[in-house]
């Protein structure tokens, strides 16, 4: 199974988009954001199947919920991720 | 023992409340939002569930913008501090608590101005009263949703429509009616609402909120960490965070969410038709009793469970010691923290013994509350 990790600044919009994609049959966790995926802050991010990006995407604009980058996770032992969008730059 | 003082707070709570507050003590009491851990998320994620409960009461479309306060106090400074500046002007009503006055006098100190809207207790609400108390530096309406002291309910929703109309930032002060009256902050044009969660919604104390509407800028009372942003050494300004600084309550927001749930569970209508229930036999029985003076409204329209009263000229003080010691009935009796609106109902100078009922008093409590109040006003007070 392929996942995806979507971040955030805080815990909340995470929290909300946790239970909104529930009722919409899709999970989610929430995860502490990896550090090499993050500003140095202490962020949130969910972990999600990569099948559901879309309807997460969507979803988490529809809620206008500010995440900051997609990333496709290739090998987590190796840290290694693709960005798929950062908000810094393609916005 | 007969509890008639939920105006303060309420008594009992649903036992739904205090298990999951234990359970919460016992397996998940965790800092929310600030590590990565089972016990930290699933705190987290029922704080959160809080807030989505607390938006479907109030019909609040972003259940982010509600911040979690200490108490209403808190939300009230919140609100009032983070919004007025030197050169502003603010209007309140005559029945306001020292929750509102006592921050806006503070801030007169910095060039804040105040107008003060006179209220008739037996009158209906006339919102000329307030169009004419209107300036043009007027920056906020705040008032009370319902009188802690004569259970008066205020016309919000004409008063939201007067701001909305004029611009004018609507901040409600819903301690006496969270939980027990219905609160919608689109309907009723509400900018601001401050709720505490110990009275009508059953949390703990402890607990409160404030309603923040999108895009309302505050400055925040408070900085620190909020588990956000940690790179930055600048107070984050995205909605709760900008207002919660230092951990969270959890277990008295995992109590105020069951709380919220039982209430959404039971329906807002079904608690106020219990409530006028038990207020009209009490009112009815009241009427009957010699020398018993019933302050303001003393109808069933436009009130709460609360009602003032004197009996005679015997001290507001003395009749609630009897209360509590000779029958076992708790009551609250002095000014309520309202100077303001004993004022307006005459009564500074001797105060007045409140009883508030809610949903979860009965009948028989009310019987008893009344036996007492004739007992003492014959003069048999021990």
């Amino acid at each position: 199974m392929k996942y995806n990790i979507m971040t955030f600044s805080s815990i909340n919009p995470p929290s909300r988009l946790k239970r909104a994609a529930s009722k919409k049959g899709m999970f989610v966790n929430i995860i502490r954001t990896p550090t090499s995926l993050s500003d140095k802050g202490c962020s949130y991010s969910i972990r999600y199947k990569e099948i559901d990006n879309d309807g997460l995407i969507s979803l988490a604009d529809n809620l206008k919920l500010n995440y900051r980058r997609i990333f496709k996770e290739q090998d987590k032992n190796n840290n290694e991720y693709i960005k798929l969008y950062d908000k810094l730059s393609d916005r | 023992m007969i509890y008639l003082d939920n105006a303060a707070t309420s008594y009992p709570k649903p036992s739904t409340v205090c298990d999951e507050m234990l359970r919460c003590m016992k397996f998940y009491c965790a800092n929310p939002g600030r590590s990565g851990h089972k016990m930290s998320l699933t705190a987290s994620e029922k704080i959160y569930e809080c807030r989505e409960n607390l938006s479907q009461l109030f019909n609040i479309a972003n259940p982010l913008n509600i911040v979690f306060t200490s108490n209403a106090t808190e939300g009230l400074n919140i609100g009032i501090k983070g919004i007025l500046k030197p050169k502003d002007h603010v209007i309140i009503s005559s029945l306001e608590h020292n929750s509102v006055v006592r921050p806006i006098q503070k801030l007169m100190k910095s060039e804040v101005s105040c107008s003060i809207v006179p209220i008739n207790t037996n009158k209906a609400f006339d919102t000329n009263n307030i169009l004419q108390k209107i300036r043009e530096n007027t920056k906020l309406i705040v008032v009370t949703h319902a009188s802690n002291v004569t259970g008066q309910i205020l016309p919000i929703k004409r008063i939201g429509k007067i701001a909305k109309e004029k611009n004018i930032i609507f901040m409600v002060d819903a301690a006496q009616t969270a939980g027990c009256h219905h609160i919608d902050v689109q309907e009723q044009n509400i900018d601001i609402l401050v709720f505490p969660g110990h009275k009508g919604l059953f949390g703990p104390q402890g607990t409160g909120g404030i309603y923040i509407k999108e895009g309302l800028e505050l400055d925040s009372l408070k900085e620190g960490g909020t588990g956000s942003y940690s790179e930055s050494i600048s107070q984050p300004q995205i909605l709760p965070d900008k207002m919660e600084s230092g951990t969270l309550n959890t277990p008295g927001i995992v109590g105020l969410n069951e709380g919220v749930k039982y209430i959404l569970k039971n329906g807002i209508d079904e608690i106020i038709k219990r409530e006028r229930e038990l207020i009209e036999y009490f009112l009815n029985g009241l009427k009957e009793i010699n020398n018993v003076t019933i302050y303001g409204n003393n109808g069933l329209d436009n009130r709460t469970g609360t009602v003032s009263i004197n009996i005679g000229n015997i001290d507001c003080m003395l009749v609630s010691h009897e209360l509590d010691k000779r029958y076992d009935i708790m009551a609250r009796s002095g000014l309520h923290c309202s100077y303001l609106a004993h004022k307006t109902i005459g009564t500074v100078n001797k105060g007045t013994v409140r009883f508030s009922l809610n949903c979860l008093n009965s009948y028989r409590h009310v019987q008893k509350a009344l036996l007492a109040i004739k007992n003492i006003s014959e003069g048999k007070i021990t």
